[in-house]
């Protein structure tokens, strides 16, 4: 079975985990919970392409999930288009100001691009606080519309959460296919050397910018969910600390894996909610476990299950020569 | 087929290259020897199309390549085999093979890129062997022949190849070149060989050229240059004085 089929399987797999994960919770909060995690994965798996895949960094992406939500609310709250719209605007517009920004950043490497995109970041971040008669400032935008479908408003949660799961898997099956085509395996060879991918004729300056923006456009549709579920925003979910946290999704996840980046994704979103049973040392048992986890699983959760899997196999093969 | 004229490469303010011109004819070998630092690589690369000439130009069955963009430049039948291999250490070997065949992606092209993977596998059967196997894993010489059968999926017409002995052990280097060799026999490749082991590579080339700090001091028929007092004493090791 090639790698692509197995990752479909994979594919089916989570997407049935994700159907019934409702009905094993016990109450509507964890509803909440896991649908923030959905909305997260479909950043972290734009992310993981840009990073895991195509070597890029971004410390920006959080700007361009703010962005797009802080468009759709704009639009259907103050200027009363339909969601439907003002959503599909939202994305659009983080794919265009991606668009922009790429063209200049993405001539740097490592830690230039690092800081570029952080300054993108830093720039949106003042413009959500500062545009007070725009955005509400720093105290937030309200009355954001929830969403609907064909006239019918998408009032329960559980709904909600079925629809940010479906994009999900719809996000996750473009990443897959992508990674197995040609662009794929173009993007694979410029993040091991830039110059041996020219030499084979990769476009590198096309292909990072494809996929930069095709990042953003992930980060674009999570905002948009997220500002149509919680229908209030405000500029503190979009600055640098959610940017450096999406990046945490995706190495501890594990780079190399788009499920692991969901993993990743899942696992630090829900991290919080289990520890606030420990109240005063919450801050510190999140950054124990993280520091743990990449002392014992330097791959990521990904690399762990795959290292895992190996042992065991070893073991079986072990038992059956013996 | 492949005319430098004039060329001065600049890294910043240091000048790398400095008025090169050298030709290759088709189905040549010429190999373009010298010390470190003498400036090979960096013409290779301005061939290629990675580095911009400052002035000069570079002309290519014809056409001048001198202003094209690397990708353009591979399409048009001219691979460069980086130095150092540069393999795509976490890509299976066969998918290098793919990525090698890049330029050539149109739609009813699958068949002839299978079938010239194979070809690959004929030519070198290790490769074969090892088609599932992370490139990052296979030994240096079978690497250097998965960056030559990289470039070849291009189709080229001439290959640039940047000191394929690099790291290798003196009975492998003789395998490379011998490769090197029959390329030009079964494809009717032209080749344009970079190498710090001259001997080597003059043997098996039919002109040479000798850069020293960015400049063409030397050049004629490869026998001629192996024969030369000067070539032997700075490159191929003999003291004449002792």
């Amino acid at each position: 079975m090639d790698s692509f089929r197995k990752n479909l399987l994979g594919l089916a797999a989570l997407m049935a985990l994700l159907a019934v994960a409702p009905l094993l919770l016990g109450n509507d909060y964890y509803l909440t919970v896991l649908t923030l995690s959905a909305i997260n994965a479909i950043i972290v798996v734009g992310l993981n392409l840009l990073l895991g895949h195509a070597g890029q960094i971004s410390l920006g992406h959080g700007a361009f999930y703010g962005l797009a939500a802080y468009t759709s609310a704009i639009l259907t709250a103050t200027l009363g288009l339909p969601v439907f719209l003002g959503g599909l605007a939202g994305v659009l517009c983080a794919g265009v100001v991606a668009l922009a920004i790429g063209i200049p950043t993405l001539k740097l490497h490592g830690h230039y691009l690092a800081m570029a995109t952080l300054g993108f970041g830093l720039i949106v971040y003042i413009v959500f606080n500062e545009a007070v008669g725009l955005t509400g400032g720093p105290s937030g935008f309200t009355g954001i519309p929830r969403l609907s479908l064909a006239g019918m408003e998408l009032t329960s949660d559980l709904g909600y959460y079925y629809l940010c799961a479906g994009c999900l898997g719809l996000v996750i099956l473009v990443a897959l296919n992508l990674i197995d085509s040609r662009t794929g395996r173009a993007l694979r060879a410029l993040h091991t050397s830039e110059k041996a991918a020219q030499a084979v004729g990769v476009d590198i300056a096309r292909y990072k910018l494809a996929v930069f923006v095709l990042s953003a456009l992930y980060a674009g549709l999570a905002g948009v969910l997220y500002a149509h579920y919680l229908t209030f925003i405000a500029p503190a979910s979009f600055g640098f600390l959610y940017s450096v946290e999406l990046i945490v999704m995706v190495v501890l996840g594990g780079m190399s894996s788009i499920f692991g980046s969901v993993a990743g994704a899942f696992f630090l979103t829900a991290l919080p909610e289990f520890l606030r049973a420990f109240e005063n040392i919450e801050i510190l048992l999140f950054g124990a476990i993280l520091i743990v986890c990449m002392i014992f699983l330097p791959e990521g959760l990904a690399g762990g299950v795959r290292a895992v899997r190996a042992r065991l196999f070893r073991r079986a093969k072990g038992a059956g020569d013996a | 087929m492949l005319t430098l004229k004039n060329v001065d490469v600049h890294y910043g303010r240091i000048q790398a290259a400095k008025r090169v011109s050298l030709h290759v004819d088709p189905g040549e070998i010429v190999a373009l020897i010298g010390g470190n630092g003498a400036g090979k690589t960096t013409l290779l690369c301005t061939i290629s199309g990675l580095i911009r000439p400052s002035t000069g130009s570079v002309t290519f069955a014809g056409a001048d390549i001198t202003r094209h963009s690397p990708e353009r430049i591979v399409a048009q039948g001219l691979s460069h085999v980086p130095e150092g291999r540069l393999v795509f250490a976490p890509l299976s070997v066969a998918d290098n093979l793919l990525l090698g065949s890049y330029s050539r992606h149109k739609f009813g092209q699958g068949q002839a890129i299978e079938a010239d993977i194979s070809a690959i596998y004929d030519m070198f059967p290790v490769l074969g062997e090892r088609r599932n196997q992370p490139a990052g894993t296979l030994s240096g010489g079978e690497q250097q022949m998965l960056s030559i059968g990289r470039a070849l999926m291009a189709k080229p017409r001439l290959l640039l190849l940047d000191e394929p002995s690099m790291g290798l052990a003196p009975n492998i280097t003789r395998d490379i070149f011998r490769h090197v060799v029959s390329l030009r026999e079964s494809l009717g490749l032209t080749v344009l060989l970079v190498e710090q082991n001259a001997r080597s590579a003059l043997k098996i080339a039919d002109r040479g050229y000798v850069l020293e700090t960015g400049r063409v001091i030397l050049q004629g028929q490869a026998a001629e240059l192996l024969a030369n007092r000067d070539v032997q004493r700075a490159y191929l090791g003999r003291d004449l004085d002792a």
